[in-house]
């Protein structure tokens, strides 16, 4: 395709007229997105791993001189071995074993209802679910932590005693916010695959006489399984780097360690100088997430659902 | 396209280890911290760099600016907490750090650990220092021995803050030892179980290190070049015990977290009647509790044995030389001017606090009545209790981490699966660990 439009071009403007190949002309247009993308994706990946093969050596004592050397996997034997991010790591799988069926199950439930109902009804209610998700996730966390406080939560106003940032249902409190802030996203992607279903199909499903339930499960659900598995991915992905809404509830609850989710142990590792180790844990938990998302696409793609 | 593609990858990567490269063959090589000869700089002008979260920075930077012809401050704000000191170790890693900065009392062995600090004990604006300045805070920027790293700046003496319309309504005495204070707790939960003497949960960790400090504890120790531990002691065990009593008997609101919407709420409709709390609380406290202004006031922190009564510290910052300063002499200048001019103490402590610097302490600054406390003269109760805190405290070199472990280890002592004393021996264990993976050598006593 190239070579043929070069081709029309040269012959176009004829001699005397030097165009830059297409190829870095290309590359021009893209350097906008490249450039940052390299500086503050790709480089700081890179300097991650480098920075998790080191160690620090010190002479002299507790306030001796330190050097920087070599340690090849010695970080990573110590993240592996590190009880709290083996907690950690247990703690944020089981969270998506739970949180990523139950995510996708409200946002394709809520998506079906909206096309089940009128369109105008259908707009608004679009936005109301979506507007969770402009919230920012910081802000999100605050105030749902006002309203998980029992001093402060109108929950404890009605008589509702719930311990809800006690160590039993402190989970299930921070998936409550995850949804919260979550749901509208992925409804509005399935909603945008069911729009792309062809009528014909609903149509013909209809005069089979089947009913809008059937329609749903038997028609709609199957044609919009490629954007459902996306949507768990990225669920998927989330969930196990769960990270602000326990690091803002850890002002208000008793339950949560400064190591309970990895990407939680990475930072507070970080904050506490040891750059090589909190390194080493985010390389670790990229790697894990990167193979249990793969590996649920595998799974995903063998069952032929996809 | 496909070549179109291959060809950006390959640029990209390239560019990647080049920059990724530069960046690592860029980091300065850290060697122990330099303490060699502090003469005055020859320009005209001299700048340093000074980042800071003092509300007061912007005026107190001017009037030394204003002041002092030959040296130029070129101030930094920076988020207070714990995102300053984030700031401050990467740029300490990247090479560019300040010349000068706040760092509290509790970083600085931190920093000293990270060879992030500059002995400025040979120059001369601070030669004097340890005569004008509170006993402990001497003790702390210089960590007890005979170098000097920071000058002590404000402090955060502990004292405790009540309510006294429940304190008589509920005709409980002024608790002057730590046992009438647990005989109030009981008194109040006896007579009304819905509010308590005071809210404790794991948050409160820094603030109980305090209490052992009061208490005589030393849990950190730095013997020559090496680094003891001893988080199990008898005056540490005496603090977790009493506490541990206070949680089992049900006498402090463990559901109540320090510096958050509920305590201020707390504090306004008496669900807590005292708060163990720094000086810096009452600005806090003033300005979000302002529904119980004229109910409160503050008084000594109960003593362990009556008679003897111990100060205790909890927050407070230095103005530190950082490693790497190419001017000490202009640091050491500024850093002494900050934390013992009259003229820097009357604007850093214009709404109240309590200074390092003993000429602030007799100035009569401190005379100042507040609405608030019923127009007690509040900062005089801070200022005794500062005058009587052990001087031979010291803070760990990763206190950071051990602050969250230490939070970490103590909600098991609020579900009742462990106690407080166990909790500091849980923290203890996984602070040597994490000493010894930096390569600090820790023992545990």
């Amino acid at each position: 395709m190239s070579t043929a439009k070069s081709r029309a071009g040269s012959t176009r403007t004829g001699r005397g007229l030097s165009r830059p190949r297409p190829g870095l002309v290309r590359l021009g247009f893209l350097a906008p997105f490249y450039i940052p993308f390299a500086l503050f994706f790709i480089v700081p990946i890179l300097y991650a791993i480098y920075e998790s093969t080191l160690t620090v050596a010190r002479t002299g004592g507790v306030f001796g001189a330190t050097t920087v050397q070599f340690d090849g996997f010695g970080q990573y034997l110590a993240v592996l071995s590190d009880p709290d991010f083996i907690g950690g790591l247990l703690r944020v799988v089981v969270f998506a074993l739970i949180q990523v069926p139950l995510m996708t199950a409200i946002a394709v439930g809520l998506a079906l209802l909206l096309g089940a109902t009128s369109p105008r009804v259908a707009k608004v209610f679009r936005s109301i679910f979506f507007i969770p998700y402009a919230v920012p996730s910081v802000i999100a966390a605050i105030m749902w932590a006002s309203l998980y406080q029992p001093s402060t939560s109108p929950l404890t106003d009605v008589g509702i005693d719930l311990p809800l940032t006690g160590s039993t249902l402190i989970l299930p409190s921070i998936a409550n916010i995850g949804i919260w802030g979550w749901a509208g996203f992925n409804m509005i992607l399935m909603v945008s695959a069911l729009t792309s279903i062809p009528d014909e199909l609903l149509e013909a499903a209809k005069i089979d006489g089947a009913s809008e339930l059937r329609i749903a499960l038997s028609v709609k659900l199957p044609l919009i399984r490629p954007t459902i598995v996306m949507s768990a991915i990225f669920s998927i992905i989330g969930t196990l780097q769960l990270f602000t809404e326990p690091t803002v509830l850890r002002t208000i609850s008793n339950a949560i360690s400064s190591g309970f989710t990895p990407n939680m142990l990475a930072y507070n590792h970080a904050v506490g100088n040891q750059y090589s180790y909190a390194a080493a844990v985010s390389v670790t938990l990229a790697v894990i997430t990167f193979v249990l998302s793969f590996g649920f696409l595998r799974v995903v793609r063998r069952t032929g659902l996809s | 396209m496909p070549q179109i593609h291959k060809r950006t990858a390959a640029v990209l990567m390239a560019m990647s280890f080049a920059l990724v490269a530069a960046g690592c063959s860029s980091q300065a090589p850290s060697d122990g911290t330099a303490s060699g000869s502090c003469t005055p700089s020859t320009s005209k002008v001299t700048t340093i760099d000074y980042w800071s979260w003092l509300p007061s920075a912007t005026q107190v930077v001017d009037k030394f600016n204003a002041t002092h012809p030959k040296i130029h401050v070129k101030l930094q704000k920076i988020a207070g907490g714990a995102p300053a000191y984030q700031t401050m170790f990467n740029a300490l890693k990247a090479g560019n750090q300040p010349d000068v900065a706040m760092v509290e009392f509790d970083h600085l062995p931190n920093f000293r650990a990270q060879n992030g600090l500059t002995d400025i004990s040979k120059c001369a604006p601070v030669k004097d220092l340890k005569k004008k300045v509170v006993g402990w805070t001497y003790n702390q920027v210089s960590l007890g021995g005979d170098a000097l790293y920071a000058t002590p700046t404000d402090t955060g003496p502990l004292a405790l803050y009540y309510r006294t319309d429940i304190f008589k309504q509920y005709g409980l005495t002024m608790p002057t030892t730590w046992d009438q204070y647990m005989q109030d707790a009981e008194t109040l939960h006896a007579k009304n179980p819905a509010i308590s003497i005071t809210s404790f949960t794991p948050q409160d960790a820094v603030m109980l290190q305090g209490l052992d400090w009061q208490a005589g504890a030393k849990p950190y120790v730095y013997n020559g070049d090496k680094f003891e531990l001893d988080m199990n002691s008898a005056a540490v065990d005496k603090v977790s015990d009493y506490w541990q009593t206070m949680i089992d008997k049900k006498l402090v609101n463990t559901s109540i977290q320090p510096l958050t919407p509920a305590q201020y709420k707390a504090w306004d409709d008496g669900t807590i009647a005292s708060t163990i709390g720094a000086v810096w609380l009452q600005g806090i406290q003033t300005s979000s509790s302002t529904a119980s202004a004229g109910k409160w006031a503050v008084a000594p922190l109960p003593a362990w044995t009556a008679g003897q009564p111990a100060g205790a510290n909890y927050g407070g910052a230095t103005t530190a030389v950082l490693s790497g300063t190419k001017h000490p002499y202009e640091d050491a200048v500024f850093a002494d001017w900050l934390s013992t001019d009259p003229a820097a103490s009357k604007i850093v402590f214009a709404g109240g606090g309590t200074g390092a610097s003993l000429a602030y302490a007799k100035s009569g600054a401190l005379d100042m009545k507040v609405p608030y406390y019923g127009n007690q003269e509040i900062f005089h109760v801070f200022q005794d209790g500062a005058d009587t805190t052990d001087t031979s405290f010291q803070w760990a070199p990763d206190q950071t981490n051990l602050n969250n472990y230490l939070q970490d280890a103590l909600a098991g002592a609020f579900t009742g699966t462990t106690t407080i004393s166990e909790a500091y021996s849980a923290a203890q264990t996984k602070a040597a660990a994490d000493l010894k993976s930096q390569s600090i050598p820790v023992t545990v006593k």
